[in-house]
């Protein structure tokens, strides 16, 4: 590194001058640029303000408005002529009972002329503009800086990787290895290598996420989130508390730089394509011990049809986030079971895949937890004998006992609001899942097209293993039978794991398939919740696509010990040819899918988050009971008091609010608040007393916080969302374990002098 | 009888192995490239029109004794009337001829079009193979060139014929420079170079003014690159009697379109850019969306280079990053390298990002230089022949360097870009095909109008009809 330095002394002098000069302009202040008030605007329903001119940079327009109930107000900021796309913003809806809203403004290149421009729908004097404001932020150098940031990482890595070359510490097949995986992740990011998304069926619950937890850090009042509060217009979603948060901070994070919501999606995809090809062929080449094999493996992983369909046409990021995480899973159980060469900081290593891996998922999305952990335990179940070894039982335990302390913060208090109350999933009975599983002839699909039904082969999606993963198991199959049957058959030191993976490859398949007893299982108690939870059986070519990616990988193993035995003068040529022809079918059809998917998917240029509204709760699973799960019914509406109590002064702040209550009458009085009744909000008095407000235990209208003000009572209120003791005590656990287990790894390679296997500290 | 065999054995052609397989590949690549012409139909595109029409003018032009007919500039086209006088019509005449043969208008359209795709063929494979020194590289470059997605895209889907045209004699171009810069000027051969520069030059320059105007900007730049080598007298003689003899030869037709070509500005252009993943595409397939920046790639009409000559590139930087290139003193390893650079500046300028709108801004005679362009995807066509080097240059480098499973695996890419890429994009074009009427027939679905009214069609009717 320090020679990194050396070499590079004005180029990082360079550089460090930049990023201080962005970083520098980042801190500048806001500017008004221009403004129109209502008398300006005349109250017109529709119309256009003046024109104005704007340099480069992001901005920002603030609305102040008064919108009628039964009202709403669009609001946009565009330009005349121009260049191309020189502005870019979408719009947005202002909502009856919304009284101010604000949204970023992109301007790339210099436009003379533009405007405001409204259009509103509601009944005459519905619609009131108070002024509408346009500030140049900051936003843009910080933008600036930050891909200056990235260039300049970009630009330093690739100098140190081809010194390494010349200095001939990267061997010519590592160099191959970086190059493919490159090469595998521009093809399966191929359809985003353009300015615009595609809205896979997820896609807008997974922006939302993004959004709402931008809105609610900016807020602030909690951390970590359990609440967001921009969902259902203002009333607040617990996804954070059942649905983990912490990869979907990459994009917030980018969001709060001041990315737009369709860049920052896009650059996490991105992340997640990169991170699932270092991740994979980190796990296949602790396992394999090749660069070669572990390369096969993670091309595999990283080209599987069901993958790269989990994110663009069902935008399932919580499952494809997942799928990083599976390889590492596979490697640790690998390592601890496969003992040979074990020592302490092979152990130390097997157990940090082990844990990062479970976290990871867990993190990510909770069905694939959920079939990660039984899996596991069938592989405990079915090796039992090794598994009551003393080392293996004691790095198992290790792993799962750091595993459950470290992300206690996430499943505790998950697990405790479960029991607090009943939510929309609770009502999910019956779900027969079985028609909703593969066909045969789908596992023999060359040419996968975008397709746009999951059920059935009319205009199928590309819900398989892949033809390349097919023929691996075939031509695996076949030479092993072949071998099998010949006279003084030898040995493969590698049959054992393969067929096992090959079989762990079929048996996953075949649990994805309508064949599946699945509606038979769906009856019988116990068993039945976990069915129905799954949804479609299809989910079960995540493991099928990290089975079939570690089979290819050893694959290479296996055919390379078989080629030693077989007497064809032209064993190598035959073995090359025949690997070239499968990554062949896997590159073809990889690119036959991306292919087809760009030329057959529709655009959307989302700049605008605001312009997606806040009500897209899909099937409302996290919804409480008693309140509604159509997103229209929430608005924007002041607090609703019973008779005969009174209110003012209240304000609203994401979750957090503060009201002034006076009830003057003899019993109690309830007021509703415009926020959804889940279980942990507090409330803390500006005096304190002996009778003072509470939560009451039941829900207001379309489930609304209800809070109780005892008789006599009058006083300033706060009510927030503060979640309850248990989730303090959870994130301290969490915190110390991780404090503990960092330092035991410091401390490992300070006094050890070992730098512990496959984790630099 | 033995007299008789004798006298066949005079006439018998005696072929190396290696010229017989040139030559069947060479037959191979100009079947498959005319296979959109092997059929009484055609896509229905406003260029055909537009081609069609000229053809009968020509036509009618020989007829009536004039042999250097240029389209009436009374004719309008929906787009401007610019585009009538942007091109000469030298290589129409063949299509005409065959009109006044008496064939009808889409057979001498299609006949035309399968001669035109040999003689790109041909015209390849000779330079490619003189700057790479080997057969089959310069066949398979010639593959590349001759079925490349640009190609099939403006000669067949647009049948946008000055173009196609002009895209023909991009190689001799960089052949003669190639040659110019790189033999020794003292040799007998060199007094040769100034041939392939003048024909190259001036077949752009009479068939697709905008072609033209990028080929100069490129002329250019390359001379700038090699500023020391231009500032030698053989050398610049050479260059200069090229380039005067495609001005002077082609003057006739150069000067009447200059009059008119950078008379006003047909507007911006960055908004025709591409998306880098069309660049890339591989397996395309008849679309007609040109509008990109209102429907994305949906449907997108097939205009890129294809993945294959962008992997080429890939592997090049592979060689370049690795070290492979590092210090060699071979003049190729220069072009290879000024090929790869200018083929990914070329596909850079052919996208919606790059930012021709502030060019054009910047001056009046830079917003129409670039309007005149019309789009930004002309540069494609320099672009994939630049990739196409890249490409050969790594064909080459593992040749020389006895890599020869590299070697084999590139010529694998080259039979899935034509077998999967090329072929398929020509199978979705046919299946696309309407069948077309003869263009003298009442079914003419688009009809050019004259100033005062009158119809292209009603005019060349009565052109016909008064002279039987």
């Amino acid at each position: 590194m320090l020679q990194f330095f050396r070499d590079h002394k004005i180029l990082l002098l360079i550089e460090i001058a930049i990023l201080s000069f962005c970083l520098l302009n980042c801190f500048k202040k806001e500017k008004l640029i221009f403004m129109q008030t209502g008398e300006e605007t005349e109250n017109q329903a529709a119309g256009e303000s003046q024109r104005f001119a704007l340099d480069p940079g992001v901005y920002q327009a603030r609305i102040h408005a008064a919108i009628a109930e039964d009202a709403d107000l669009f609001i946009n900021v565009e330009n005349d002529g121009s260049r191309y796309k020189a502005l870019r913003c979408n719009g947005a809806v202002m909502w009856g009972g919304q009284e101010y809203m604000d949204f970023e403004v992109y301007v790339l290149s210099r436009t003379d002329a533009s405007y405001f421009v409204w259009s509103g729908e509601g009944p005459e004097g519905a619609i009131s503009i108070d002024f509408m404001e346009l500030y140049r932020c900051n936003i843009g150098e910080r933008i600036f800086a930050f891909c200056c940031l990235m260039l300049f990482t970009a630009v330093n890595g690739l100098l140190a990787f081809r010194k390494g070359i010349l200095q001939g510490r990267i061997s010519k097949k590592s160099q191959a290895a970086f190059w493919l995986l490159a090469f595998g992740v521009f093809i399966s990011y191929f359809p985003y290598i353009t300015d615009y998304m595609t809205m896979g069926a997820d896609a807008y619950f997974h922006l939302l996420r993004i959004e709402g937890l931008k809105e609610t850090l900016l807020h602030g009042g909690q951390f970590p989130v359990r609440v967001q509060d921009y969902w259902l217009r203002g009333h607040g979603y617990a996804t954070s508390l059942f649905y983990g948060d912490l990869f979907i901070m990459i994009p917030t994070l980018l969001r709060l730089i001041g990315f737009s919501i369709m860049t920052s999606y896009k650059m996490f995809i991105l992340t997640i394509m990169i991170a699932t090809a270092g991740v994979s062929y980190y796990s296949f080449k602790k396992c394999t011990g090749d660069v070669g094999a572990a390369t096969v493996g993670s091309l595999f992983y990283v080209l599987a049809p069901y993958r790269i369909y989990d994110i663009f046409n069902r935008a399932a990021i919580g499952e494809a986030l997942a799928m990083i995480f599976l390889p590492l899973v596979l490697s640790g159980l690998y390592r601890i079971y496969h003992e040979k060469n074990a020592d302490l900081s092979h152990d130390i290593s097997a157990q940090a895949s082990l844990i990062i891996g479970i976290t990871g998922i867990l993190q990510s999305h909770l069905l694939t937890t959920e079939m990660a952990v039984v899996g596991m335990l069938c592989v405990c179940l079915i090796f039992y004998k090794k598994t009551f070894r003393k080392r293996i039982i004691k790095n198992l335990g290790i792993s799962a006992v750091i595993c459950l302390l470290l992300n206690c913060w996430f499943w505790l208090p998950m697990l405790w609001m479960m029991r607090q109350d009943r939510y929309k999933y609770n009502t999910y009975v019956d779900n027969r899942i079985q028609e909703m599983g593969t066909s045969l002839a789908g596992v023999f699909q060359l040419y996968p097209n975008r397709g746009g039904y999951q059920i059935e082969m009319f205009n199928c999606e590309p819900i398989q293993l892949g033809i390349a993963g097919l023929v691996v198991l075939i031509l695996f199959i076949v030479l092993r039978v072949k071998r099998k049957t010949e006279k003084d058959a030898w040995k493969n030191p590698y049959d054992r794991i393969l067929c096992w993976l090959a079989g762990l490859t079929i048996f996953s398949l075949f649990l994805s398939t309508r064949y599946f007893p699945w509606d038979f299982l769906a009856k019988l108690p116990v068993v039945r919740i976990g069915v129905t939870s799954l949804q479609f059986p299809t989910r079960f070519l995540s493991p099928t696509g990290v089975f079939g990616a570690a089979a290819a990988a050893f694959f290479v193993l296996w055919i390379r010990e078989e080629r030693r035995h077989w007497p064809a003068p032209y064993a190598k040529g035959i073995v090359k040819g025949g690997m070239f022809t499968i990554l062949l079918l896997l590159f073809g059809s990889a690119v036959y899918y991306a292919d087809d998917f760009a030329l057959e998917t529709a655009p959307y240029w989302i700049y605008t988050a605001e312009n997606m509204g806040s009500i897209g709760i899909m099937l409302g699973e996290y919804i409480p009971e008693g309140a509604s799960t159509e997103g229209m019914e929430y608005t924007y509406h002041a607090p609703v008091a019973e008779e005969g109590l009174e209110y003012s002064s209240f304000e609203k702040n994401g979750l957090q609010m503060k009201v002034y209550v006076n009830n003057p009458a003899a019993q109690e009085k309830y007021l509703e608040l415009p926020v959804i009744g889940y279980k942990g909000y507090g409330i803390r008095e500006e005096k304190s007393g002996t009778n003072s407000p509470y939560v009451a235990d039941t829900k207001g209208s379309h489930g609304d916080l209800k809070i109780i003000v005892p008789a006599g009572y009058q006083g300033m209120l706060y009510i927030s969302y503060m979640g309850f003791p248990v989730f303090r005590v959870s994130e301290v656990v969490s915190l110390l374990t991780g404090l503990m287990v960092g330092l035991y790894l410091l401390k490992w390679r300070v006094y050890y002098g070992k730098k512990v296997e496959g984790i630099t500290v | 009888m033995k007299k008789c065999f004798k006298f066949a054995h005079t006439f018998e052609i005696h072929l190396e192995k290696e010229q017989k397989n040139v030559i069947f590949g060479l037959g191979l690549i100009v079947l498959i490239a005319s296979v959109p012409f092997l059929c009484n139909a055609n896509l229905d595109s406003v260029s055909l029109h537009y081609y069609m029409q000229r053809i009968e003018e020509l036509k009618i032009g020989l007829l009536n004794f004039r042999f250097f007919a240029i389209l009436n500039p009374e004719w309008l086209t929906p787009a401007d009337s610019s585009e009538s006088l942007a091109y000469g019509n030298i290589f129409l005449l063949f299509p005409a001829i065959l009109r006044l043969l008496g064939l009808p208008s889409i057979p001498s359209y299609h006949l035309f079009g399968i001669v035109w795709n040999m003689i790109t063929a041909f015209i390849a494979y000779y330079c490619f193979r003189s700057i790479f020194k080997n057969k089959y590289i310069g066949l398979i470059c010639s593959g590349f060139y001759t079925l490349s997605i640009f190609r099939i895209h403006r000669f067949v889907v647009l049948s946008a014929v000055g173009e196609s045209c002009a895209y023909t004699f991009f190689p001799l171009i960089l052949y003669g420079f190639f040659r110019a810069f790189t033999e020794d000027s003292g040799q007998k051969q060199y007094k040769t170079v100034w041939i392939s520069i003048a024909i190259g030059i001036g077949g752009v320059m009479q068939t697709h003014f905008p072609s033209f105007e990028v080929t100069c900007f490129l002329i250019a730049a390359i001379c700038l690159l090699n500023l020391r080598k231009v500032t030698d007298l053989p050398v610049f003689w050479e260059l200069l009697k090229g380039f005067c003899g495609a001005v002077l030869a082609g003057a006739w037709s150069l000067f009447p379109v200059m009059r008119n070509y950078l008379a006003f500005s047909n507007g911006r252009i960055q908004s025709f850019g591409l998306y880098f993943a069309q660049l890339a595409l591989h397996f395309w397939k008849f679309g007609e969306n040109t509008a990109f920046s209102g429907q994305g790639m949906s449907h997108s009409t097939p205009c890129g280079v294809g993945l294959i000559l962008v992997l080429g590139v890939f592997v090049f930087c592979f060689l370049w990053f690795g070290g492979a290139l590092k210090g060699k003193g071979d003049r190729l390893f220069f072009w290879g390298k000024l090929s790869a650079v200018l083929g990914i500046a070329f596909m850079w300028m052919s996208l919606s990002a790059f930012p021709w709108d502030w060019i054009q801004d910047r001056k009046m005679i830079s917003d129409r230089l670039i309007s005149s362009l019309q789009s930004p995807t002309v540069f494609l066509g320099w672009g994939t022949f630049f990739l196409i080097m890249t490409f050969g240059f790594c064909l080459w480098y593992c040749a020389q360097n006895e890599r020869k499973w590299e070697y084999y695996l590139l010529c694998v890419c080259f039979f899935i870009e034509i077998t999967t890429s090329s072929m398929y994009l020509t199978d979705s074009i046919v299946q696309n095909m309407h069948q077309t009427e003869d263009y003298v027939q009442e079914n003419c679905s688009f009809e050019m109008v004259k100033m005062d009214g009158t119809t292209a069609l009603e005019e060349i009717n009565a052109s016909i009809f008064s002279r039987s």
